[in-house]
């Protein structure tokens, strides 16, 4: 799947340096036509390589493609076809309801005000003449929402859309990108950035799992539902099965660890069980082995 | 991209009535309400004419609160939504440059018709006193709006509004030292328009810094 796969981001040697961290991605390939999920731990550089792909920042090394690696990001009517939202500093905080819904009618051509208009009503987000400060962190992300899915783009990157938002809006937004998908017949991607790894799951078709600025794991997740397995013991056969696990916790009742299914057979003779993992719990496990932390 | 168009969907309808209608009327109507003697009657009118700028510059620095709300502080905001649009560059300039603009017709015309109004047939000298604390007003608004753009706090937007009337009273008392009016108002025009020209730099610099780290 991975080799005939099409591209709607591709990018290589992506390097951008702070103080003391450093962004350095090799390959970055986000599949066209499904819901990536862009996966790690606070600082892993999630953000960071978001504001890159949108253009919110320039200060970086590398070379990025967009749709089918054709074109940058700096070609006209690129940035048209790419819709962003932000957690933070997405708006000035003196602002509007209406007023965005105005701003954003100037910036982008292909912004509806009537799409906004039915985005607000289903979105439930508070009428034009509240101002953006007194909006709480939810209604804030459902605005920024708005003013994304009611552009006509091929492209949604999407960071920490799910972060400030209840179960229900949780939904409503796996459903609207669920929608936005299909509308696209396959030429329609969506990029996202969450730590609600289990809210998005059954809207999520392909995860990259990063940590101190790199990716360490990619892929479909059937294809790392088949590499991983997840394994569960008794304490007493934890000490000999901990060699060949990766995420490994253990209890007073029992222990648990990611194991890679090649190396199941390895765990012949330990009383195991093995069940298939959820993306959550092999992005955990591929998380705490990386930066190794909770060893033990 | 229409410039005033631009500008207008910046602003907040309210703020939009208030900087376009509310604002320069009530300052005419108080010109008019000075003219006709209604109010202040027993004052000399060079307190009318400190009234208005005292007004002028308040205002100005209030409302540019509401418009920019401390921009260009550092720490200020990324404005993510103008950046990532293909047309934001544009736009934000375009919200620049017509700010100065703007404030640059309703400083200057709330200037000349109170000049107008108050002083046709008065005396040579107030009349010059007049124009000298009318030019150092709009130095010393433009000046305040500009420092005030890197501070969010309204508290701190009204300590430089008072520290701007206080030194403007004191450098119109030093300029109507000088003898020749023609330079000292020329010197005031240069000036305002290298604050105008500051502010646009550092507004587009502080857009262009928050794509790096600067």
């Amino acid at each position: 799947m991975m080799n005939n796969m099409e591209n709607v981001i591709y990018g290589r040697n992506i390097e951008k340096k702070f103080k003391k961290f450093k962004l350095h991605i090799d390959e970055l390939k986000v599949p066209k036509g499904f819901a990536t999920a862009l996966i790690g731990e606070n600082g892993a550089g999630k953000s960071t390589l978001l504001n890159i792909l949108t253009g919110v920042r320039v200060d970086y090394k590398g070379d990025i493609k967009y749709f089918d690696e054709q074109q940058a990001l700096e070609q006209e009517g690129i940035l048209d076809r790419i819709g962003y939202t932000g957690p933070n500093n997405f708006f000035l905080p003196h602002w509007t309801v209406s007023q965005v819904r105005e701003i954003c009618s100037i910036l982008f051509d292909s912004f509806s005000k009537e799409k906004f208009d039915a985005f607000s009503k289903r979105l439930n987000i508070p009428e034009g003449s509240q101002g953006v400060r007194a909006l709480s962190d939810g209604n804030r992300m459902k605005l920024t929402l708005a003013t994304a899915f009611c552009r006509e783009t091929d492209l949604l990157i999407m960071d920490e859309p799910a972060s400030p938002l209840d179960p229900l809006m949780r939904d409503m937004l796996c459903q609207l990108i669920r929608e936005y998908l299909s509308e696209g017949n396959g030429e329609k991607s969506v990029f996202f950035s969450t730590h609600n790894i289990s809210d998005m799951e059954n809207v999520t078709d392909y995860a990259i799992i990063m940590d101190d600025g790199s990716i360490v794991e990619q892929g479909f997740v059937e294809e790392l539902k088949e590499k991983y397995i997840l394994v569960k013991g008794e304490p007493e056969d934890s000490e000999r099965a901990s060699k060949y696990l990766i995420g490994m916790s253990k209890g007073k009742y029992g222990f648990e660890g990611m194991c890679l299914a090649k190396d199941m057979d390895k765990l012949a003779g330990i009383r195991v069980s093995f069940e298939t993992p959820t993306l959550s719990q092999i992005s955990i496990a591929v998380m705490k082995q990386h930066t190794g932390l909770f060893q033990g | 991209m229409n410039m005033i168009k631009c500008y207008n969907r910046f602003l907040a309808k309210p703020i939009f009535w208030l900087i376009n209608i509310v604002y320069p009327f009530a300052a005419i109507i108080l010109v008019v309400i000075m003219k006709e003697e209604i109010l202040f009657s027993g004052l000399p009118k060079i307190f009318l004419g400190i009234m208005i700028s005292t007004l002028v510059l308040s205002a100005e620095v209030l409302m540019d609160h509401w418009i920019f709300g401390g921009v260009f502080r550092k720490d200020s905001y990324n404005l993510e939504l103008i950046k990532c649009s293909p047309k934001g560059r544009t736009y934000w300039k375009n919200i620049l440059i017509w700010d100065s603009l703007r404030r640059v017709i309703s400083v200057f015309m709330i200037g000349i018709i109170t000049l107008l109004f108050l002083y046709n047939n008065e005396n040579k000298e107030i009349a010059e006193y007049e124009i000298l604390l009318y030019f150092t007003t709009s130095f010393f608004t433009f000046l305040c709006v500009y420092v005030c753009r890197f501070f969010q706090s309204p508290l701190a937007n009204m300590i430089f509004v008072y520290i701007s009337l206080s030194s403007e009273m004191i450098v119109v008392w030093l300029l109507s030292q000088i003898q020749n009016m023609a330079v000292v108002v020329s010197v005031i025009v240069l000036s305002d328009l290298a604050l105008l020209t500051a502010n646009y730099i550092t507004g587009m610099k502080v857009f262009e810094r928050s794509y790096r780290d600067e």
